[in-house]
Protein backbone atom coordinates (compact mmCIF):
# COMPACT_ATOMS: atom_id res chain seq x y z
CA UNK A 1 0.00 0.00 0.00
CA UNK A 2 2.98 2.76 0.88
CA UNK A 3 4.69 1.61 -2.24
CA UNK A 4 1.99 1.84 -4.34
CA UNK A 5 1.17 5.15 -2.49
CA UNK A 6 4.44 6.59 -3.14
CA UNK A 7 4.68 5.37 -6.97
CA UNK A 8 1.31 7.75 -7.31
CA UNK A 9 3.47 10.61 -5.26
CA UNK A 10 6.39 10.34 -7.37
CA UNK A 11 3.73 10.65 -10.98
CA UNK A 12 1.28 13.80 -9.81
CA UNK A 13 3.87 15.41 -8.19
CA UNK A 14 6.78 15.30 -11.26
CA UNK A 15 3.07 16.13 -13.41
CA UNK A 16 2.98 18.94 -11.11
CA UNK A 17 6.19 20.74 -11.78
CA UNK A 18 6.33 19.83 -15.17
CA UNK A 19 3.12 21.74 -15.40
CA UNK A 20 4.87 24.41 -15.00
CA UNK A 21 6.37 24.36 -18.85
CA UNK A 22 2.12 25.38 -19.34
CA UNK A 23 2.71 28.91 -17.42
CA UNK A 24 2.77 29.26 -13.53
CA UNK A 25 -0.15 27.82 -11.77
CA UNK A 26 -1.67 26.19 -8.70
CA UNK A 27 -1.06 22.92 -9.04
CA UNK A 28 2.87 23.58 -9.53
CA UNK A 29 2.70 26.02 -7.07
CA UNK A 30 1.58 23.15 -4.25
CA UNK A 31 4.51 20.62 -5.60
CA UNK A 32 6.95 23.39 -5.37
CA UNK A 33 5.61 24.17 -1.77
CA UNK A 34 5.61 20.72 -0.53
CA UNK A 35 9.27 19.58 -2.22
CA UNK A 36 10.59 22.83 -0.40
CA UNK A 37 8.51 21.60 2.75
CA UNK A 38 9.70 18.02 2.90
CA UNK A 39 13.32 19.02 2.14
CA UNK A 40 13.49 21.15 4.83
CA UNK A 41 11.99 19.01 7.06
CA UNK A 42 14.24 15.94 6.30
CA UNK A 43 17.00 18.04 6.74
CA UNK A 44 16.08 19.33 10.16
CA UNK A 45 15.40 15.57 11.08
CA UNK A 46 18.92 14.54 10.21
CA UNK A 47 20.28 17.56 12.06
CA UNK A 48 18.46 16.79 15.11
CA UNK A 49 19.65 12.68 14.57
CA UNK A 50 23.24 14.13 14.24
CA UNK A 51 23.36 16.45 17.29
CA UNK A 52 21.84 14.16 19.44
CA UNK A 53 24.02 10.86 18.30
CA UNK A 54 27.38 12.82 18.16
CA UNK A 55 27.03 16.22 20.60
CA UNK A 56 24.10 15.40 23.28
CA UNK A 57 24.23 11.83 23.73
CA UNK A 58 28.23 12.05 24.46
CA UNK A 59 27.87 14.76 26.85
CA UNK A 60 25.22 13.70 28.86
CA UNK A 61 25.40 9.65 29.07
CA UNK A 62 29.18 9.52 29.09
CA UNK A 63 30.57 12.89 30.17
CA UNK A 64 32.68 14.10 27.43
CA UNK A 65 32.41 17.70 28.22
CA UNK A 66 34.50 18.39 24.88
CA UNK A 67 31.11 17.89 23.16
CA UNK A 68 30.17 21.21 24.36
CA UNK A 69 32.48 23.24 22.50
CA UNK A 70 30.64 22.18 19.60
CA UNK A 71 27.51 22.37 20.72
CA UNK A 72 28.07 26.23 21.85
CA UNK A 73 29.63 27.08 18.64
CA UNK A 74 26.43 25.21 17.32
CA UNK A 75 24.10 28.01 19.52
CA UNK A 76 26.93 30.82 18.15
CA UNK A 77 25.56 30.59 15.04
CA UNK A 78 22.13 31.53 16.08
CA UNK A 79 22.82 34.93 16.97
CA UNK A 80 23.01 36.33 13.23
CA UNK A 81 19.37 36.60 14.62
CA UNK A 82 19.88 39.85 16.41
CA UNK A 83 21.86 42.72 14.93
CA UNK A 84 23.45 43.54 18.53
CA UNK A 85 25.45 39.80 18.91
CA UNK A 86 25.75 38.99 15.20
CA UNK A 87 29.23 39.07 16.11
CA UNK A 88 29.26 36.17 18.19
CA UNK A 89 28.46 33.76 15.12
CA UNK A 90 31.63 34.86 13.33
CA UNK A 91 33.88 33.31 15.95
CA UNK A 92 31.56 29.78 14.86
CA UNK A 93 31.67 30.43 11.44
CA UNK A 94 35.73 31.30 11.46
CA UNK A 95 36.38 27.86 13.79
CA UNK A 96 33.89 25.93 10.87
CA UNK A 97 36.04 27.10 8.12
CA UNK A 98 39.61 27.38 9.84
CA UNK A 99 38.72 23.37 10.30
CA UNK A 100 37.51 22.75 6.79
CA UNK A 101 40.19 24.42 5.20
CA UNK A 102 42.69 22.26 7.18
CA UNK A 103 41.18 19.15 7.06
CA UNK A 104 41.00 19.69 3.30
CA UNK A 105 44.65 20.70 3.37
CA UNK A 106 45.92 17.57 4.75
CA UNK A 107 46.46 15.32 1.68
CA UNK A 108 45.90 18.20 -0.95
CA UNK A 109 49.66 18.88 -1.85
CA UNK A 110 50.57 15.55 -2.96
CA UNK A 111 46.81 14.17 -4.04
CA UNK A 112 46.18 17.10 -6.36
CA UNK A 113 49.67 18.98 -6.88
CA UNK A 114 52.94 15.74 -7.02
CA UNK A 115 50.61 13.11 -8.11
CA UNK A 116 48.91 15.04 -10.79
CA UNK A 117 52.19 16.38 -11.81
CA UNK A 118 53.88 13.11 -11.68
CA UNK A 119 51.18 11.37 -13.65
CA UNK A 120 50.93 13.76 -16.56
CA UNK A 121 54.80 13.64 -17.22
CA UNK A 122 55.22 10.13 -17.59
CA UNK A 123 54.33 9.86 -22.01
CA UNK A 124 53.41 6.20 -22.50
CA UNK A 125 50.93 6.90 -26.02
CA UNK A 126 49.11 9.70 -27.75
CA UNK A 127 46.79 11.06 -25.49
CA UNK A 128 49.55 11.32 -22.59
CA UNK A 129 51.68 13.50 -25.40
CA UNK A 130 48.57 15.32 -26.15
CA UNK A 131 47.98 16.02 -21.98
CA UNK A 132 51.38 17.67 -21.57
CA UNK A 133 51.00 19.72 -24.30
CA UNK A 134 47.50 20.97 -23.27
CA UNK A 135 48.98 21.54 -19.75
CA UNK A 136 51.88 23.40 -21.09
CA UNK A 137 49.56 25.40 -23.69
CA UNK A 138 46.46 26.23 -20.99
CA UNK A 139 49.73 27.66 -18.45
CA UNK A 140 51.26 29.83 -21.72
CA UNK A 141 47.48 31.30 -22.06
CA UNK A 142 47.20 32.51 -18.72
CA UNK A 143 50.97 33.32 -18.11
CA UNK A 144 50.64 37.38 -18.39
CA UNK A 145 54.26 37.53 -17.16
CA UNK A 146 56.14 37.31 -20.35
CA UNK A 147 54.93 39.39 -23.74
CA UNK A 148 53.95 37.20 -26.22
CA UNK A 149 56.30 35.59 -28.71
CA UNK A 150 55.61 33.72 -31.93
CA UNK A 151 56.14 30.61 -29.61
CA UNK A 152 54.18 31.29 -26.48
CA UNK A 153 51.89 32.84 -28.70
CA UNK A 154 51.56 29.18 -30.39
CA UNK A 155 51.23 27.34 -27.41
CA UNK A 156 48.62 29.81 -26.12
CA UNK A 157 46.89 29.03 -29.32
CA UNK A 158 46.87 25.57 -28.39
CA UNK A 159 45.99 26.51 -24.83
CA UNK A 160 42.69 27.73 -25.92
CA UNK A 161 41.99 25.28 -28.17
CA UNK A 162 41.91 22.80 -25.42
CA UNK A 163 39.56 24.80 -23.22
CA UNK A 164 36.93 25.47 -25.35
CA UNK A 165 37.07 21.29 -26.52
CA UNK A 166 37.19 21.05 -22.52
CA UNK A 167 34.03 23.33 -21.81
CA UNK A 168 32.53 21.27 -24.95
CA UNK A 169 32.97 17.77 -23.34
CA UNK A 170 32.01 19.75 -20.26
CA UNK A 171 29.00 20.92 -21.74
CA UNK A 172 27.93 17.61 -23.86
CA UNK A 173 28.25 15.37 -20.82
CA UNK A 174 26.13 17.62 -18.76
CA UNK A 175 23.19 17.42 -21.26
CA UNK A 176 23.76 13.89 -21.35
CA UNK A 177 23.57 13.77 -16.93
CA UNK A 178 20.64 16.34 -17.30
CA UNK A 179 18.55 13.53 -20.43
CA UNK A 180 19.60 10.97 -17.34
CA UNK A 181 17.45 12.80 -14.67
CA UNK A 182 14.63 13.58 -17.28
CA UNK A 183 14.85 9.91 -17.57
CA UNK A 184 13.89 9.28 -14.15
CA UNK A 185 11.08 11.81 -14.24
CA UNK A 186 9.24 10.13 -17.15
CA UNK A 187 9.44 6.77 -15.56
CA UNK A 188 8.17 7.83 -12.42
CA UNK A 189 5.06 9.15 -14.48
CA UNK A 190 4.97 6.14 -16.60
CA UNK A 191 5.37 3.98 -13.41
CA UNK A 192 2.15 5.89 -12.38
CA UNK A 193 0.33 4.57 -15.06
CA UNK A 194 1.45 0.80 -14.97
CA UNK A 195 3.80 1.22 -18.09
CA UNK A 196 6.89 0.07 -16.55
CA UNK A 197 7.49 -1.86 -13.44
CA UNK B 1 10.80 28.26 -47.92
CA UNK B 2 11.70 30.80 -45.96
CA UNK B 3 8.40 30.77 -44.64
CA UNK B 4 8.46 27.38 -43.54
CA UNK B 5 12.21 28.03 -41.94
CA UNK B 6 10.42 30.47 -40.01
CA UNK B 7 8.03 28.58 -38.98
CA UNK B 8 10.75 25.83 -37.92
CA UNK B 9 12.97 28.79 -35.79
CA UNK B 10 9.69 29.94 -34.15
CA UNK B 11 8.50 26.27 -32.86
CA UNK B 12 6.65 26.26 -29.57
CA UNK B 13 9.33 24.63 -26.86
CA UNK B 14 6.60 22.94 -25.62
CA UNK B 15 6.16 20.66 -28.90
CA UNK B 16 10.26 20.13 -28.42
CA UNK B 17 9.28 19.17 -24.76
CA UNK B 18 6.43 16.66 -25.90
CA UNK B 19 8.48 15.07 -28.62
CA UNK B 20 11.84 14.81 -26.02
CA UNK B 21 9.47 13.21 -23.47
CA UNK B 22 8.08 10.61 -26.38
CA UNK B 23 11.41 9.95 -26.89
CA UNK B 24 12.27 9.34 -23.85
CA UNK B 25 9.08 7.32 -22.89
CA UNK B 26 9.30 5.30 -25.86
CA UNK B 27 12.52 2.70 -25.25
CA UNK B 28 11.12 2.83 -20.99
CA UNK B 29 7.62 1.03 -22.52
CA UNK B 30 9.55 -1.17 -24.97
CA UNK B 31 13.09 -1.49 -24.22
CA UNK B 32 15.79 -2.66 -27.05
CA UNK B 33 19.29 -3.46 -26.06
CA UNK B 34 21.99 -1.75 -27.63
CA UNK B 35 25.65 -2.95 -27.90
CA UNK B 36 27.18 -1.25 -24.95
CA UNK B 37 31.73 -1.43 -25.31
CA UNK B 38 33.64 -1.21 -21.94
CA UNK B 39 35.38 1.49 -20.79
CA UNK B 40 38.64 0.73 -19.05
CA UNK B 41 38.09 2.73 -15.88
CA UNK B 42 34.84 0.91 -15.45
CA UNK B 43 36.24 -2.53 -16.06
CA UNK B 44 39.10 -2.18 -13.92
CA UNK B 45 36.90 -1.48 -11.16
CA UNK B 46 35.00 -4.36 -11.88
CA UNK B 47 38.60 -6.37 -12.26
CA UNK B 48 39.28 -5.21 -8.61
CA UNK B 49 36.09 -5.89 -7.23
CA UNK B 50 36.30 -9.83 -8.33
CA UNK B 51 39.76 -10.48 -6.39
CA UNK B 52 37.76 -9.47 -3.16
CA UNK B 53 36.29 -11.72 -0.90
CA UNK B 54 34.33 -12.63 2.30
CA UNK B 55 37.15 -11.19 4.70
CA UNK B 56 37.39 -7.86 2.70
CA UNK B 57 35.17 -4.56 4.09
CA UNK B 58 34.25 -1.79 1.43
CA UNK B 59 32.86 1.06 2.22
CA UNK B 60 30.41 2.20 0.28
CA UNK B 61 28.98 6.02 -0.06
CA UNK B 62 25.70 6.31 -1.20
CA UNK B 63 26.13 10.86 -1.66
CA UNK B 64 23.09 11.46 -3.85
CA UNK B 65 19.63 12.49 -3.77
CA UNK B 66 16.67 10.91 -5.41
CA UNK B 67 16.71 13.80 -8.32
CA UNK B 68 20.14 12.03 -9.14
CA UNK B 69 19.32 8.47 -8.15
CA UNK B 70 18.77 7.88 -12.49
CA UNK B 71 22.38 8.89 -13.08
CA UNK B 72 24.40 6.87 -10.16
CA UNK B 73 21.50 4.70 -8.65
CA UNK B 74 22.20 2.44 -11.18
CA UNK B 75 25.97 1.76 -10.37
CA UNK B 76 25.26 1.76 -6.82
CA UNK B 77 23.05 -1.50 -7.21
CA UNK B 78 24.70 -2.82 -9.80
CA UNK B 79 28.09 -2.69 -7.85
CA UNK B 80 26.41 -3.52 -4.83
CA UNK B 81 25.28 -6.87 -6.33
CA UNK B 82 28.73 -7.78 -7.53
CA UNK B 83 30.05 -7.22 -4.19
CA UNK B 84 27.76 -9.50 -2.68
CA UNK B 85 28.26 -12.01 -5.35
CA UNK B 86 32.06 -11.55 -4.35
CA UNK B 87 31.01 -12.04 -0.43
CA UNK B 88 32.34 -8.62 0.59
CA UNK B 89 31.00 -6.90 3.53
CA UNK B 90 29.32 -3.90 2.70
CA UNK B 91 29.69 -1.36 5.00
CA UNK B 92 27.01 1.73 3.68
CA UNK B 93 27.86 5.13 5.22
CA UNK B 94 26.37 8.49 3.65
CA UNK B 95 27.91 12.04 4.50
CA UNK B 96 25.14 13.72 2.35
CA UNK B 97 21.64 13.83 3.96
CA UNK B 98 19.89 11.70 1.44
CA UNK B 99 22.43 8.98 1.51
CA UNK B 100 20.91 6.62 4.05
CA UNK B 101 17.38 6.79 1.71
CA UNK B 102 19.63 5.66 -0.88
CA UNK B 103 21.35 3.44 0.45
CA UNK B 104 18.09 1.61 1.81
CA UNK B 105 16.66 2.05 -1.98
CA UNK B 106 19.59 -0.29 -2.89
CA UNK B 107 19.19 -2.53 0.13
CA UNK B 108 15.52 -3.04 -0.64
CA UNK B 109 15.89 -3.72 -4.64
CA UNK B 110 19.58 -5.41 -4.98
CA UNK B 111 20.12 -7.87 -2.12
CA UNK B 112 20.55 -10.96 -3.13
CA UNK B 113 18.62 -13.91 -1.07
CA UNK B 114 20.59 -15.33 1.80
CA UNK B 115 22.34 -11.89 2.54
CA UNK B 116 22.02 -10.66 6.35
CA UNK B 117 21.75 -7.33 7.89
CA UNK B 118 23.87 -6.93 9.97
CA UNK B 119 26.25 -9.74 9.27
CA UNK B 120 27.09 -8.67 5.32
CA UNK B 121 25.86 -5.16 4.54
CA UNK B 122 24.76 -2.70 6.73
CA UNK B 123 23.21 0.99 6.71
CA UNK B 124 25.18 3.44 9.14
CA UNK B 125 23.24 6.21 8.30
CA UNK B 126 24.38 10.20 7.91
CA UNK B 127 26.95 11.85 9.28
CA UNK B 128 27.20 15.67 8.51
CA UNK B 129 30.43 18.08 7.86
CA UNK B 130 31.40 16.83 4.77
CA UNK B 131 35.13 15.99 3.72
CA UNK B 132 35.71 16.58 7.74
CA UNK B 133 33.41 13.64 8.31
CA UNK B 134 34.77 11.52 6.02
CA UNK B 135 38.01 11.87 7.48
CA UNK B 136 36.72 11.40 10.85
CA UNK B 137 35.29 8.35 9.97
CA UNK B 138 38.03 7.18 8.41
CA UNK B 139 40.09 7.48 11.30
CA UNK B 140 37.74 6.33 13.85
CA UNK B 141 34.77 4.93 12.13
CA UNK B 142 32.96 3.80 15.61
CA UNK B 143 32.96 7.72 17.33
CA UNK B 144 31.90 8.84 13.86
CA UNK B 145 28.60 6.13 13.33
CA UNK B 146 28.14 4.48 16.75
CA UNK B 147 24.70 3.61 15.63
CA UNK B 148 22.99 2.20 12.40
CA UNK B 149 20.24 3.98 10.63
CA UNK B 150 17.74 2.37 12.01
CA UNK B 151 19.72 3.15 15.70
CA UNK B 152 21.15 -0.43 16.69
CA UNK B 153 24.62 0.50 18.22
CA UNK B 154 27.86 -0.86 16.66
CA UNK B 155 28.39 -3.53 19.34
CA UNK B 156 25.08 -5.40 18.03
CA UNK B 157 26.33 -4.87 14.62
CA UNK B 158 28.58 -8.24 13.78
CA UNK B 159 29.51 -6.62 9.94
CA UNK B 160 31.55 -3.67 11.59
CA UNK B 161 33.04 -5.08 14.47
CA UNK B 162 36.51 -5.24 12.96
CA UNK B 163 36.08 -1.91 11.31
CA UNK B 164 37.97 0.70 13.31
CA UNK B 165 39.47 3.12 10.39
CA UNK B 166 40.68 3.26 7.52
CA UNK B 167 43.17 0.72 7.93
CA UNK B 168 40.72 -2.26 8.20
CA UNK B 169 38.91 -0.95 4.75
CA UNK B 170 39.76 -3.06 1.10
CA UNK B 171 38.21 -0.55 -0.83
CA UNK B 172 36.34 2.63 -0.92
CA UNK B 173 33.77 3.73 -3.25
CA UNK B 174 31.74 7.33 -3.76
CA UNK B 175 28.76 7.73 -5.31
CA UNK B 176 28.29 11.83 -5.60
CA UNK B 177 26.64 14.10 -7.65
CA UNK B 178 28.68 16.97 -5.93
CA UNK B 179 30.08 18.72 -3.13
CA UNK B 180 33.69 17.71 -2.27
CA UNK B 181 33.23 14.52 -4.54
CA UNK B 182 36.36 12.67 -5.15
CA UNK B 183 39.59 14.89 -4.63
CA UNK B 184 38.17 14.59 -1.00
CA UNK B 185 38.14 11.01 -0.59
CA UNK B 186 41.67 10.88 -2.41
CA UNK B 187 42.71 13.32 -0.24
CA UNK B 188 41.59 11.86 3.39
CA UNK B 189 41.50 7.81 2.02
CA UNK B 190 44.20 7.22 -0.52
CA UNK B 191 46.40 9.83 0.21
CA UNK B 192 47.27 9.02 4.38
CA UNK B 193 46.12 5.39 4.21
CA UNK B 194 46.83 4.07 0.74
CA UNK B 195 43.77 2.47 0.27
CA UNK B 196 41.97 1.71 -2.59
CA UNK B 197 39.14 3.75 -3.92
CA UNK B 198 36.76 4.03 -6.89
CA UNK B 199 34.51 6.67 -7.72
CA UNK B 200 30.95 6.80 -9.38
CA UNK B 201 29.87 10.25 -10.76
CA UNK B 202 27.55 12.22 -12.99
CA UNK B 203 28.35 13.00 -16.34
CA UNK B 204 29.26 16.48 -15.53
CA UNK B 205 31.65 15.68 -13.01
CA UNK B 206 33.49 12.73 -14.89
CA UNK B 207 35.99 14.71 -16.91
CA UNK B 208 37.18 16.34 -13.63
CA UNK B 209 37.81 12.92 -12.05
CA UNK B 210 39.67 11.35 -15.03
CA UNK B 211 42.91 12.71 -14.11
CA UNK B 212 42.94 11.05 -10.54
CA UNK B 213 41.92 7.92 -12.33
CA UNK B 214 44.96 8.75 -14.75
CA UNK B 215 47.26 9.48 -11.73
CA UNK B 216 46.38 5.88 -10.25
CA UNK B 217 44.66 7.66 -7.22
CA UNK B 218 41.54 5.90 -8.55
CA UNK B 219 41.12 2.08 -9.06
CA UNK B 220 38.02 2.78 -11.39
CA UNK B 221 35.97 5.35 -12.64
CA UNK B 222 32.01 4.78 -13.46
CA UNK B 223 30.59 7.81 -15.00
CA UNK B 224 26.50 8.08 -15.09
CA UNK B 225 24.10 6.09 -16.17
CA UNK B 226 26.28 4.75 -19.33
CA UNK B 227 29.04 3.84 -16.47
CA UNK B 228 26.13 2.06 -14.73
CA UNK B 229 24.50 0.51 -17.56
CA UNK B 230 28.40 -1.00 -18.33
CA UNK B 231 28.64 -2.24 -15.05
CA UNK B 232 25.19 -3.54 -15.25
CA UNK B 233 26.43 -5.19 -18.82
CA UNK B 234 28.88 -6.86 -16.83
CA UNK B 235 27.47 -8.60 -13.89
CA UNK B 236 24.63 -9.79 -16.13
CA UNK B 237 21.98 -8.22 -14.70
CA UNK B 238 20.31 -5.44 -16.83
CA UNK B 239 18.62 -3.08 -14.49
CA UNK B 240 17.52 0.26 -14.63
CA UNK B 241 20.69 1.92 -16.19
CA UNK B 242 20.89 -0.35 -19.25
CA UNK B 243 16.59 0.58 -20.02
CA UNK B 244 17.44 3.74 -19.33
CA UNK B 245 20.49 4.19 -22.14
CA UNK B 246 17.52 3.49 -24.79
CA UNK B 247 15.56 6.80 -23.25
CA UNK B 248 19.01 8.60 -23.36
CA UNK B 249 20.08 7.53 -26.92
CA UNK B 250 16.80 8.58 -28.71
CA UNK B 251 16.46 11.57 -26.45
CA UNK B 252 20.01 12.66 -27.64
CA UNK B 253 19.60 11.97 -31.06
CA UNK B 254 16.64 14.19 -30.85
CA UNK B 255 18.63 16.98 -29.40
CA UNK B 256 21.16 16.45 -32.25
CA UNK B 257 18.24 16.75 -34.73
CA UNK B 258 17.23 19.81 -32.80
CA UNK B 259 20.56 22.10 -32.98
CA UNK B 260 21.04 20.79 -37.10
CA UNK B 261 17.70 22.31 -37.69
CA UNK B 262 18.21 25.43 -35.48
CA UNK B 263 21.45 26.09 -37.31
CA UNK B 264 19.98 24.89 -40.77
CA UNK B 265 17.61 27.56 -40.28
CA UNK B 266 19.59 30.34 -38.78
CA UNK B 267 21.97 30.37 -41.38
CA UNK B 268 18.94 29.78 -44.14
CA UNK B 269 17.42 32.81 -42.65
CA UNK B 270 20.78 34.85 -42.72
CA UNK B 271 21.15 34.40 -46.11
CA UNK B 272 18.10 34.95 -47.19
CA UNK B 273 18.61 38.63 -45.15
CA UNK B 274 21.25 39.25 -47.25
CA UNK B 275 20.62 38.75 -50.33
CA UNK B 276 17.02 40.39 -50.19
CA UNK B 277 19.26 43.66 -48.34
Amino acid sequence: MSAQFGVYMAGIVTIALYSYLIGDNALFKFAEHLYVGSAAGHAITMGYINIRDLGWTPLVSKGQLSMLIPLILGLCLYSRFTTKYIWVSRYAIAVTIGIGTGVSLRGMPSAQILSQLQASMVIKNVNDFLAILGTIGVILYFLFIYGQNPVTKGFSRIGRWVMMITFGVGFGTSTFSMVARGTGAVTAILRMFGLVK
Amino acid sequence: MTQFMEKLQNIDRRILFVLIFLAMAYPLVKPFTLPMAITQEVMSLYDFIEKLGPNDIVIVAPDYSPAYAPTVGGACEAIFVHLMRRGAKVVFASFERDGPMMAENVIASATPAGKKYGVDYVNMGFRAGGEGAVASALQDFPTAFPKDFQGTPVKDLPIVQNLKSAKDISLGILFSTGGYAGGGWVRQLVQPYGKPFAACVTGMMGPAHIPYYQAKQLIGLVVDMKGGAEYETLIKRPSGSLAGMGAQTLAQLLIVLYMIIANVTYFTLKKERVRTR
